[in-house]
């Protein structure tokens, strides 16, 4: 469904991603982990049109998708979230969703100002799928709550549900559970496994890896833009050079080991 | 007659880029736009012109008081004025424009009518070439030169310069290794004032000076700025000087009325197509 | 559900029969003044659409509100047409203009933006001034005739206080519609978060032209209406000041609010008249008054309010910070 082949991206001279290749099929639900800075972003910024690659190839269901903005790789299927929680501060949680689902009725204003049928109808098959996609995270409680006096466990969801309305083939999640307490992460791993169970494909990002390895059949593994391990996820965790970029050396991990 | 046109259009290009290199240095430092930069210009006209009046001091001397007095005006300003206008560009925008038109009928109320500047550059006319005019003008540039060398001296060689040239790079990196930030973006803008009223005093000769040439002044230095590179020095002066030239060339031989419409052109075209400017470094500026 | 930026009809009816009596019951002159609060009230609403929704601040409004009144000016003395059918050359004029010169501009970031609006501004000015054989130059263009409608001949300010109330209305409902449709909501979202708008399929480029078109066709109607108000313009009417006054006018309200801005402007104009006769004092205390407002107060006179008031007008979308 989707694959990247020989993609590095380099900023000011300072390598983010070489020479990546990765292959995600339909409907799969992969991880991506690695220690901090390893390129996991950069990897999600790229693939959702955000840098372009100063080199490789990014195919989408047949399609190049390299340098294309946006805007229109959302329209071709693939939805990210965000690490930092880009929501609209300013707006409603309704709102935020909403938004999102315009992608589905554009429409000038025109029609809306002046209140047609048409454009009342959309609004509301707008505000539907909205509130369809809030049930599937547990928000409707807080509709009308102003995203930036969201609790922060609730911001991760409103993200998520902006990313649902949006009909992602391929649905890319970005540190979704970051900063979230045991139970809230619970409730997570619960989400992804319903979004998946729908058939959309998902890549997640992820610090927690006991939270990836629980969830993701497959695991690849970054470390300074590379990509070093990719497979199994029990294989991938027991690989030599993955516990050697979180942990250390093997001497490194004895030697530490033997001070406890 | 060429001759003319190039020695009047450096001269006046050696004031938009000294004014501009006020913009210059506050933007380099805080990414904000100081738009009463003109009027401190026109200001420091006047401080100039009421010295000289009161104490008759010669070229030199005079142009250090002003520098000086201009100079800790900024500083304390900024302690009491633009550290409150931080919040983001708008409110420093509108803020520096408020008190620009504050400073600007302040002088008017005690300066109404354009009146003359006394000729502290002495009044011989110098031939050059087949031209001729007054060494007011060899004084402006000749200023200008000492002015950016001793600038250039001053951020190159001495350890307050350095340091002002490292917030201006990086202000939380800065601060880590030692240096007074808060004093630093200080003396930032007291320089900014400093090299405006400068200018100020620099042009006062030619000229009868008035309450409102900091307008025009001001907006074309603006343009000076970003034809070269609002954060670069270099380039600002590169801008200035070009924008005084080209004025010049074309309000002489196409037409004097539109004289004014080249520095916003280039503005405009230069924001639309290579905002850094010519010699700007490359920061994202378009989304 | 919707959260509507809805027009609470109660007060909003309230206001509009006070309006309506007001030239009944006040002296000419707060006629007079209100006419041009009205009508300042056209560029500041449009230009609340590019500032405080899209995030560009513009100070070329004011030019492009000249735009408008020279088209008019230009249409009616030299070419005779009546006031009524120069209305919608002037306000394609401004739009065009303004989309013109502004378009290339609008990806800029915030300040770069701004920036290139300033050359906007004095380009425009200059040539208004200059081209003499069109505008007339300094001179500018006298005897503009009145608007009539019907037999009805708009020639006093009681009788052109019915026009510019119903346009500055109409400015209002429209607005607020405007804001409450689809693209209005994609103007918020993308001066809330321009990446994450863009991630959710957001056109961020063609919003942002919208608003400028949007913007620039206001400023022209408010044109429009003072160029056929005053009867006499010239170019010095339409500098950097009035540009500077009417983002001054939408800033001060409160960014993301109609009413806040329609407030603002009638405080701020109303100032601006009647301290008039002060001259350059009046100069003094607008400067101060502009730099004091933004040390103080940068985020509007919204924020003056008690607390509860301002979520209250939040919840019904009718306030907000400014970004």
């Amino acid at each position: 469904m989707f694959s990247a082949r020989s993609v590095s991206l380099s900023f000011s001279g300072v390598r983010a991603l070489a020479g990546i290749d990765l292959r995600v099929s339909e409907g799969e639900l992969m991880g991506v982990i690695g220690p901090n800075g390893s390129g996991k972003s950069t990897l999600f910024n790229v693939m959702s049109g955000i840098y372009k690659p100063d080199s490789g190839q990014l195919e989408f269901r047949g399609r190049m998708i390299a340098g294309m903005r946006p805007a229109d790789i959302v329209r071709q299927g693939i939805v990210r979230t965000f690490q930092n929680k880009r929501l609209f501060s300013n707006m409603t949680v309704a709102e935020n969703v909403m938004v999102a689902g315009l992608k589905a009725a554009p429409g000038s204003a025109l029609g809306d100002v002046f209140g047609t049928q048409g454009s009342k109808a959309a609004m509301r098959s707008c505000e539907q799928r909205a509130r369809q996609s809030l049930e599937a995270v547990g928000l409707t409680s807080m509709l009308e709550v102003l995203a930036k006096d969201l609790p922060y466990g609730a911001q991760n969801r409103l993200e998520i549900a902006r990313a649902l309305v949006l009909d992602p083939s391929l649905l890319l999640l970005d540190e979704p559970a970051a900063g979230l307490n045991p139970s809230e992460r619970g409730d997570v791993r619960e989400l992804i496994r319903s979004i998946h169970g729908r058939g959309i494909a998902i890549v997640l990002v992820e610090h927690d890896v006991r939270m990836v390895t629980g969830l993701c059949p497959r695991i690849a593994v970054l470390d300074h833009g590379e990509k070093i391990a990719d497979g199994p996820a029990q294989e991938v965790m027991r690989d030599e050079r993955v516990l050697e970029a979180y942990f250390g050396t093997q001497e490194q991990r004895e030697r530490a080991h033997a001070g406890e | 007659m060429l001759m003319q046109i190039i020695v009047g259009g450096i001269a006046s290009g050696c004031i938009y880029a000294i004014v501009g290199l006020g913009f210059t240095l506050v933007y380099r430092t805080l990414k904000m736009v100081n738009f009463a930069q003109g009027h401190v210009f026109m200001a420091g006209t006047f401080l100039g012109l009421t010295i000289a009046n009161k104490f008759s001091l010669p070229a030199v001397p005079l142009l250090l008081v002003v520098m000086v007095v201009a100079f800790l005006i900024g500083v304390v300003l900024e302690r009491l004025i633009f550290r409150k206008l931080y919040h983001n560009h708008d409110v420093f925008i509108v803020g520096s424009i408020g008190l620009g038109i504050a400073l600007m009928n302040t002088v008017r109320l005690f300066f109404p009518e354009p009146i003359p500047f006394p000729k502290v550059f002495g009044e011989r006319i110098v031939k050059f070439g087949d031209a001729q005019f007054q060494e007011a003008y060899l004084w402006v540039i000749g200023c200008t030169v000492i002015l950016v060398a001793l600038l250039h001296c001053f951020f190159a060689y001495t350890r307050n310069g350095r340091a002002l040239r490292a917030v201006a790079a990086d202000a939380e990196i800065a601060g880590t290794v030692g240096v007074n930030v808060p004093m630093a973006i200080a003396q930032t803008f007291g320089l900014s004032f400093a090299v405006a009223a400068v200018a100020g005093v620099l042009i006062g000769p030619l000229y009868f000076v008035s309450f409102d040439m900091g307008d025009m002044v001001g907006l074309k230095a603006f343009s000076a700025a970003v034809f070269g590179g609002i954060n670069s020095i270099p380039g600002t002066i590169v801008g200035g000087i070009a924008i005084g030239l080209l004025e010049n060339i074309a309000g002489t031989y196409i037409s004097s009325a539109y004289k004014d419409l080249v520095a916003f052109v280039i503005l405009l075209v230069m924001l639309v197509w290579r905002p850094n400017g010519l010699l700007g470094t490359s920061t994202p500026v378009k989304v | 559900m919707r959260q509507a930026q809805s027009i609470r009809y109660g007060p909003f009816a309230a206001v509009l029969a006070l309006l309506l009596a007001l030239p009944f019951f006040a002296p000419a002159y707060v006629v007079h003044v209100a006419n041009f609060v009205f009508i300042s009230a056209l560029p500041v609403i449009g230009l609340g659409f590019l500032s405080g929704f899209t995030g560009r601040v513009s100070l070329a409004q004011g030019a492009l509100f000249g735009v408008g009144a020279y088209v008019t000016a230009l249409l009616t003395t030299k070419l005779g047409w009546s006031p009524l059918a120069a209305f919608i050359p002037s306000v394609l004029g401004s739009a065009l203009v303004g989309t013109l010169l502004g378009g290339p501009a609008v990806r800029l970031i915030g300040l770069y933006f701004v920036m290139a609006t300033v050359g906007i501004q004095q380009i425009v000015w200059i040539v208004l001034l200059n081209a003499v054989d069109l505008t007339g130059g300094p001179q500018g263009v006298r005897s503009i005739p009145a608007i009539s409608i019907g037999k009805y001949v708009l020639d006093t300010p009681e009788a052109f206080y019915f026009l510019t109330l119903a346009m500055a209305t109409a400015s209002y409902v429209l607005a607020k519609r405007i804001i409450a449709s689809r693209l209005g909501m994609r103007l918020r979202a993308l001066s809330d978060d321009e990446l994450a708008a863009s991630a959710v399929a957001v056109e961020v480029t063609r919003a942002k032209l919208i608003a400028l078109v949007m913007s620039s066709a206001w400023a022209g109607a408010g044109g429009f209406l003072y160029a056929h108000y005053v009867r006499f313009i010239h170019p010095d009417m339409f500098t950097l000041e009035p540009s500077i006054l009417f983002l001054t006018m939408s800033m001060f309200g409160g960014y993301r609010s109609v009413e806040g801005m329609l407030f603002a402007t009638a405080i701020l104009e109303s100032a601006t008249e009647y301290l008039r006769p002060f001259g350059e004092y009046r100069m003094i205390a607008y400067g101060l008054l502009l730099l004091l407002g933004m040390m103080f107060f940068p985020k509007g006179l919204f924020s003056l309010l008690p607390k509860r008031a301002q979520g209250a007008a939040k919840k019904t979308g009718k306030g907000a910070e400014h970004v």
